[in-house]
């Protein structure tokens, strides 16, 4: 087939102006940062006024040795490996009941997507207040004779942890079942139909149609859910405090890349370069399981 | 492109964004021999670096930052900047505000790495402190000799740093750390004469400890997170905080800090202290608001905040100084300075002192919203400050602030950065949780500090 004429004579260059401002952008904002990142992690450099003479891989060893860092790393990982599953199926599930047409659901699909738009200081102050010691849920939990103590949800650094993790879920929740909405709306109508002649009840359908059609979203969502929980600050920051919880026993690894590194007076930037270049990794072992699972469909 | 070669390169390239969002910057080498040209990265000009004063003329764009002043005062920095262009018709100034959030500092950071200063920068101590030890501030012994002449001299003569006698800063408007502001109401009810407060930190934990006796959990002393208590308690207690010349921290030898800190934990562990602030990050003004605790704010401008919150609270608060085996205020302001990478020092130099003049002080200190003292000597003297008449709250702690002022000293120490004050504060919470010993928990903390202060 002929190609159009405008094309034959656009010169060889034409394309790269057309993405040339997304590589500049790219290259400026996404790959400059992450060699200097590298870079710096070699270095002793502070955080302001240079001084970045090269250490080798003494930052690396320090690494080793640390036990806030293997203390922050440990809360990352287990952010992670509760949030994304929870992130993964309960947006599924919420996407599933707001899927149906009917009146007035509309309300409920933007009620679950209002979080979404609130900032994330904004709503964690919220439920610092739920969670306090004479907040709603422990003057619940008192009313109802369950508990006779308040439950230290903001003074036991696992507590943080947990609360953290369930705020992380509950404002992901929206935004993630946007994404199921899609893909729902994408699987075949007829092959629930025929289940359903089949004899199917709505969790066979459910586990043997609905996620074998969104896997693919699935494992986006994991990426995506797992990247942001190995980046979890602000939570553990409103709910745990500017020490990251008592001793800063809740500090995620980007609270400890800030302590480390960001301090002006004392701050080590190549250090915390490091912390940041171990995050890397996690997050690349992250991306590489998401990957062999979704491999599998293949 | 399969669909597997996709993926793998959309993980690649999401670890990347996660790479480069948590880096961290960093400035680039600096040759030693050129430590006085340059600031960080940045090129400093002869002006700038010269052993003479700035006799520049003045003229040029100059930006000027303040510090979350613009949703209240903008009317008069729009006039105060009216008039000193009027003064020099070519002198444009810009004025931009920051929030002075927890960001203020590692902003102002990112701006003197990419040679962004503002001109004239409204600041804190360890900010400038940060700037200053990079070379980013102007000498203004050298570059402005007669600058500090209008100041109160024991202001100016304490806003040296560490170790020098140079000044690199102005005083702006400053407050007092050495007053205690307390719900008499709340006293009465667990025993205590509110007409007798505290006088000494110890004083005022006994008192923490008749409350946990007799409160019921209703009410408690103040927060429990020692990041509102320190380091100021230890100064108010004499502890030895660092060396002489900050290069250490001693304080885990002190039996003073031993005690505070056993008490502490004694007070937590009794139910004197709202448990779930032990970390929160929370004014102790909002619980205080809010009738929650006996003991506010040990900074009287927190009171105007009480007075609009809660009118009963308000009515019910006690004024007194606690400055306990000490003796002195501290005083602990605003500052303003005038950063090395200014293209044009001599109007940014002339529009600080415009600024800080005591004219434009008095007028600015002059305003009912303003809780904070002058800098200047002149303004010292303002209706405001000697005329103060009422018997309420603010009116109490207005009165007693003044008398306070007269011997207050800066004790500002600069060694106390953020990530020290986290590694302190975050080893006592466990010692008050009882995760640790007082003395193993200080032990802990003064490691950690001097750790973080040899990397410095």
């Amino acid at each position: 087939m002929a190609r159009g004429g405008a094309a034959l004579y656009r010169a060889w260059w034409v394309p790269f102006l057309w993405v040339g401002p997304a590589i500049v952008a790219v290259a400026v904002w996404g790959i400059f940062p992450f060699v200097n990142t590298v870079l710096l992690s070699f270095t002793d450099a502070k955080p302001l006024g240079g001084g970045g003479a090269f250490v080798g891989l003494d930052n690396y060893a320090r690494l080793l040795d640390d036990p806030d860092f293997w203390l922050a790393t440990k809360n990352s990982v287990l952010y992670a490996v509760f949030a994304v599953p929870l992130l993964v199926l309960l947006p599924l599930i919420l996407a599933q009941l707001v899927f149906k047409k009917i009146p007035g659901i509309g309300f409920f699909r933007s009620a679950f997507y209002t979080p979404v738009l609130a900032s994330m200081v904004a709503v964690g102050l919220v439920w610092q207040n739920l969670l306090s010691d004479q907040g709603p849920i422990n003057t619940a939990l008192g009313k109802l004779h369950l508990i006779d103590d308040a439950v230290p949800f903001l003074s036991d650094s696992t507590l943080i942890l947990a609360s953290a993790i369930a705020l992380t879920v509950w404002k992901g929740l929206g935004w993630y079942m946007i994404f199921y909405l899609a893909a729902l709306a994408n699987v075949p109508r007829d092959l629930y139909e025929a289940a359903e002649l089949d004899g199917a009840g709505p969790v066979r359908r459910f586990i043997h149609i609905t996620i074998p059609g969104v896997r693919l979203t699935m494992m986006l969502i994991g990426i995506l859910s797992g990247i942001g929980s190995l980046r979890v600050f602000t939570e553990i920051y409103v709910l745990g405090g500017a020490t990251g919880g008592p001793g800063g026993q809740a500090r995620t690894l980007p609270f400890y890349i800030r302590d480390a590194a960001l301090d002006p007076i004392a701050g080590n930037a190549g250090y915390g370069a490091a912390i940041s270049v171990a995050l890397f990794a996690m997050t690349c072992v992250l991306a590489l399981l998401a990957h062999k699972f979704g491999s599998k469909e293949d | 492109m399969s669909r597997r070669t996709i993926r793998v390169l959309a993980g690649i390239a999401a670890a990347g964004i996660t790479l480069t969002a948590c880096g961290v910057g960093g400035g680039s080498d600096s040759d030693d021999t050129e430590t006085q040209q340059r600031a960080g990265s940045c090129e400093l000009s002869e002006e700038a670096t010269s052993d003479e004063p700035v006799t520049g003329e003045v003229a040029g764009e100059i930006t000027f930052q303040t510090t979350a002043l613009k949703q209240d005062f903008s009317p008069y920095f729009e006039t105060v900047i009216a008039e000193f262009e009027e003064m020099h018709p070519d002198v444009t100034v810009n004025w931009q505000d920051d929030p002075g959030d927890a960001s203020f500092t590692q902003r102002l950071v990112t701006d003197a790495q990419s040679c962004q200063l503002p001109d004239v920068v409204n600041l804190n101590q360890i900010t400038a402190y940060a700037l200053y030890r990079e070379n980013f501030l102007l000498d203004l012994d050298v570059k402005a000799p007669e600058i500090g002449d209008a100041f109160i001299p024991s202001v100016w003569d304490s806003l040296v740093m560490p170790g020098i006698d140079s000044h690199y800063v102005l005083p702006w408007y400053w407050g007092l750390t050495g007053i205690q502001t307390f719900n008499t109401a709340l006293m009465e009810r667990a025993g205590l004469d509110p007409s007798t407060p505290p006088t000494t930190i110890d004083e005022q934990f006994d008192a923490a400890a008749q409350i946990a006796e007799t409160s019921g959990g209703e009410f408690f002393a103040f927060s429990a997170n020692p990041m509102w208590r320190l380091p100021s308690d230890w100064q108010l207690m004499n502890v030895e905080i660092t060396n002489e010349d900050e290069t250490e921290f001693t304080f885990a030898d002190d039996p003073a800090a031993l005690h505070w800190t056993e008490r502490m934990a004694e007070l937590y562990q009794a139910g004197a202290l709202p448990a779930d602030t032990i970390s929160s990050s929370d004014d102790p003004t909002t619980l205080y608001s809010q009738g929650r605790i006996v003991w506010g704010s040990t900074n009287a401008s927190s009171l105007r905040f009480v007075q609009e919150s809660n009118a009963e609270v308000y009515a019910a608060t006690g004024v007194a100084s606690l400055l306990s085996e000490r003796g002195h205020a501290f005083q602990d302001g605003q500052l303003i300075a005038v950063p090395s990478t200014s293209d044009n020092p001599a109007a940014a130099l002339a529009f600080a002192e415009y600024l800080l003049s005591p004219e434009k002080q008095s007028e600015f200190i002059s305003d009912e919203r303003i809780s904070n003292f002058p800098s200047t000597e002149e303004s010292l003297s303002i209706p405001k400050l000697t005329e103060i008449t009422g018997d309420d709250a603010l009116a109490q702690a207005n009165r007693l602030s003044v008398e306070l002022a007269q011997n207050a000293e800066n004790a500002f120490i600069y060694a106390w950065s953020d990530a020290v004050n986290s590694a302190i504060i975050g080893e006592i919470q466990l010692a008050m949780q009882g995760d640790k010993s007082p003395q193993e928990a200080l032990d802990a903390a003064q490691d950690k500090a001097n750790d973080i202060l040899s990397q410095g």
